[in-house]
């Protein structure tokens, strides 16, 4: 009998979960028959050295890459085996992406990137923008609305694309390694944000990091070592968000 | 909210480009109007009516040579439009990271070919009604000053008998138009022709996306990594030898000179062998002389374009295909007009006229088509900068990879260039014959002469030596490029 099927059955809510994920680049493994779930409004790092596989299992759950074996389930609904549409639409209405830097649309305003998963999910240009002014003033951004991300800091680019992450209120946010390219104010305001979305909200937030620093922020971790998880997840004290 | 964008979404988001993005956009356009002034042009000629004219020139008096015509402005249009297909590789990794950035933004596969699609229609739509505005306004505008007080020939045929006519012929001096401006379109041809080509270079997009994957980290080619297959190149050559035997056999053998049904099908057959295996077999064609040149010469500029053509033949093969086309139909004219300006006679200037405007045509044709060579040139500095910086920072002189990139431009289409032209030219021999008769002399008192048609050396040279200087002049044009390339900053590059 597989470990995957040993596991209990996915909750019904908006729960996240993974069992026993394998996912390899050519002959390297990535990952290991992992297994893992996430509770509503709860929020997770996923830690462990450089190469465990802790992106590609963020990855995995986010429906950006899809596993070689293994179910990923949320809201009672299996997504890994769904069409790349139906992913990509599950990204811009119930989860949320944030990755280290590039994500933003450089030829976009502020505003427009913020807005952008609401113009593609059919909302009206000036509707999008109200709400997306909306996001930005939540990050403390607002003054940046008009201006293109080539002319903004590391750490204003990352709260706009935060704004962006949040704007649809996903259920789900993944963020990987959200702050490694920022300095440790920058990145403090970054995880402050973070963690009052997911305890405003009621936002799930998969937080990836090598940080311990960072990893503090979160309700619980899950560490991983050559694509396996390296021991059972375990609690953490809760971090100054909480 | 309908959970699909909207069309105007669709439409500013395809149109939401940098710089780059909004010269690919004007490129596009602007390549698409000379097609619709091109193929409206070949309309205006084909619906010459009997009670329009008269023209200056033969080619639009007589009836009989309007197919001629048409055909030449048509395939004018073949490299315009090939042009059009190099055009979208301008700014190319720009556009790849921003609709990697869409797609992270929520944007589904379809959604990034609708918007691809709505970029590629805008342009192709703006240059479309460009084209058809400035056809419409050309007409108007030239119809009164090019229409003038001159002499044309008017051919008048009268029924002599039952089963005979008679043709005369007199020089008439009238208002006469230079140009068909006369000539009312029917406004259903006008549309069909601005819908059509925006259509066609849409559906165009969209097959090329197939080779396509834009994933939110970025957009992945489904590059064919398999060496290319050896079997279309040897087509290609084999074709071109054949066809020279074929003639060679002919001349030899006193086989009649009028296309006898027989051997056009041979000729056409080995044509058509020798047409597909130079568009299919030039990527083979590439790398089989970047391994060959690789491992025999000394000097850097030539190893580095050799390594680089055998590494990655697929490269240029669209843009020297093009090339490749135009000097074929070039070696066929050459062949032809060799043919006619032998039997013809000399003082009956239709003829020379009419080849000296083929040959114009040919010329715009070839500069049409080595633009490709500019913009390929251009794309390859462009997205080769990581490699050619880190060249640059091992202290390879910029003069060298100028060299190294104008080689590998030249190096598959010398040969190619000298094969295509050879088999055109070779496969007009094969079907109007190496030799033909002239008729000398008064009335009863004919002297039937056997001509022999001469190798055109002289024009396939300047047409091979043409082709290549264009194509090379084109390319250099491309190498500005190169000294921001190789800048050591790009080495810091993402894509």
């Amino acid at each position: 009998m597989s470990r995957a099927s040993q596991l209990p059955a996915p909750a019904t809510a908006a729960t996240i979960s993974a069992r026993g994920i394998v996912k390899s680049y050519g002959a390297t493994p990535a990952l290991r028959e992992v297994s893992f779930r996430a509770e509503p409004g709860e929020i997770v790092a996923i830690t462990g050295p450089s190469g465990s596989g802790k992106s590609t299992l963020l990855l995995c759950l986010a429906g950006i890459l899809q596993p070689e074996a293994g179910e990923v389930w949320f809201a009672g609904r299996r997504i890994d085996d769904a069409g790349e549409e139906a992913r990509s639409r599950m990204r811009r209405t119930v989860f949320g992406v944030l990755f280290q830097f590039g994500q933003l649309v450089a030829e976009l305003t502020a505003a427009e990137n913020v807005a952008l998963p609401l113009l593609l999910s059919g909302a009206r240009r000036r509707e999008a923008l109200a709400v997306a002014r909306t996001g930005l003033d939540r990050v403390g951004v607002a003054d940046l609305a008009d201006v293109h991300p080539s002319q903004m800091s590391g750490g204003q680019a990352q709260r706009v694309a935060m704004a962006r992450a949040l704007v649809t209120r996903p259920d789900v946010l993944f963020a990987d390694e959200p702050t490694g390219a920022l300095d440790s104010l920058a990145g403090e305001q970054v995880l402050t944000e973070l963690t009052r979305a997911a305890r405003q909200g009621g936002t799930t937030v998969l937080l990836v990091t090598h940080e311990a620093r960072v990893a503090a922020y979160a309700d619980r971790e899950l560490s991983l070592r050559d694509g396996v998880v390296d021991g059972p997840a375990h609690e953490v004290e809760y971090g100054p968000g909480r | 909210m309908s959970e699909r964008p909207r069309t105007a979404t669709i439409v500013w988001l395809g149109a939401r480009g940098g710089r780059a993005d909004k010269a690919r956009i004007l490129a596009t356009a602007a390549v698409t109007a000379v097609a619709v002034v091109g193929l409206l042009s070949a309309a205006c000629v084909a619906w010459i009516g009997p009670g329009d004219g008269p023209y200056t020139s033969n080619l639009l008096m007589e009836p009989g040579l309007h197919p001629g015509v048409v055909i030449a402005l048509v395939l004018l249009t073949v490299p315009v439009l090939a042009l059009s297909g190099q055009c979208a590789r301008i700014g190319a990794p720009a556009r790849d990271r921003r609709l990697a950035a869409y797609r992270l933004g929520g944007a589904t596969p379809r959604d990034v070919v609708r918007i691809v699609g709505a970029e590629t229609g805008l342009a192709a739509g703006m240059g479309s009604v460009l084209g058809a505005g400035l056809f419409l306004l050309g007409r108007w505008l030239l119809d009164g000053p090019t229409t003038v007080v001159g002499t044309y020939t008017k051919t008048t045929i009268r029924n002599t008998g039952p089963d005979s006519q008679s043709i005369l012929r007199e020089d008439v001096v009238g208002r006469v138009h230079l140009l068909p401006t006369d000539v009312s379109l029917p406004w259903a041809v006008v549309a069909v022709v601005a819908v059509s080509l925006p259509l066609g270079t849409v559906l165009f997009s969209w097959l090329a996306l197939h080779r396509v994957v834009v994933s939110p980290f970025g957009v992945v080619r489904r590059a064919d990594v398999r060496p290319p297959r050896a079997l279309p190149a040897a087509f290609f050559v084999i074709g071109t030898a054949s066809l020279a035997v074929f003639s060679r056999i002919r001349s030899s053998s006193g086989l009649p000179n009028e296309a006898v049904p027989s051997v056009v099908a041979v000729v056409v057959a080995l044509f058509l062998m020798c047409g597909v295996g130079m568009i299919l077999g030039i990527a083979a064609i590439s790398s089989f002389v970047g391994a060959f040149v690789a491992s025999r010469t000394s000097s850097p500029a030539l190893l580095i374009a050799a390594r680089r053509l055998a590494a990655a033949p697929y490269t240029s093969s669209r843009a020297n295909a093009v090339i490749l086309l135009v000097a074929m139909i070039g070696g066929a004219t050459q062949g032809v007009r060799a043919n006619i300006l032998v039997t013809t006679d000399p003082a009956d200037t239709f003829y020379l006229d009419t080849l000296n405007l083929v040959n114009v045509v040919l010329m715009i044709a070839i500069v049409l088509a080595a633009t490709g060579a500019l913009v390929h040139t251009a794309d390859t500095v462009v997205t080769s900068r990581q490699n050619l910086a880190s060249l640059a920072a091992a202290g390879v002189p910029r003069a060298v990879l100028r060299r190294s990139l104008l080689l590998e431009s030249l190096l598959p289409l010398a040969p190619a260039t000298v094969l295509a032209t050879a088999a055109g030219m070779l496969a007009v021999r094969g079907v109007l014959g190496t030799t033909d008769t002239v008729t000398h002399g008064p009335f009863r008192h004919q002297v039937i002469e056997v001509v022999h048609i001469p190798i055109p050396w002289i024009e396939m040279g300047i047409l091979i030596l043409g082709t290549l200087a264009t194509t090379a002049l084109m390319a250099w044009a491309a190498l500005t490029f190169v000294r921001r390339s190789t800048d050591p900053r790009e080495l810091r590059t993402t894509a």
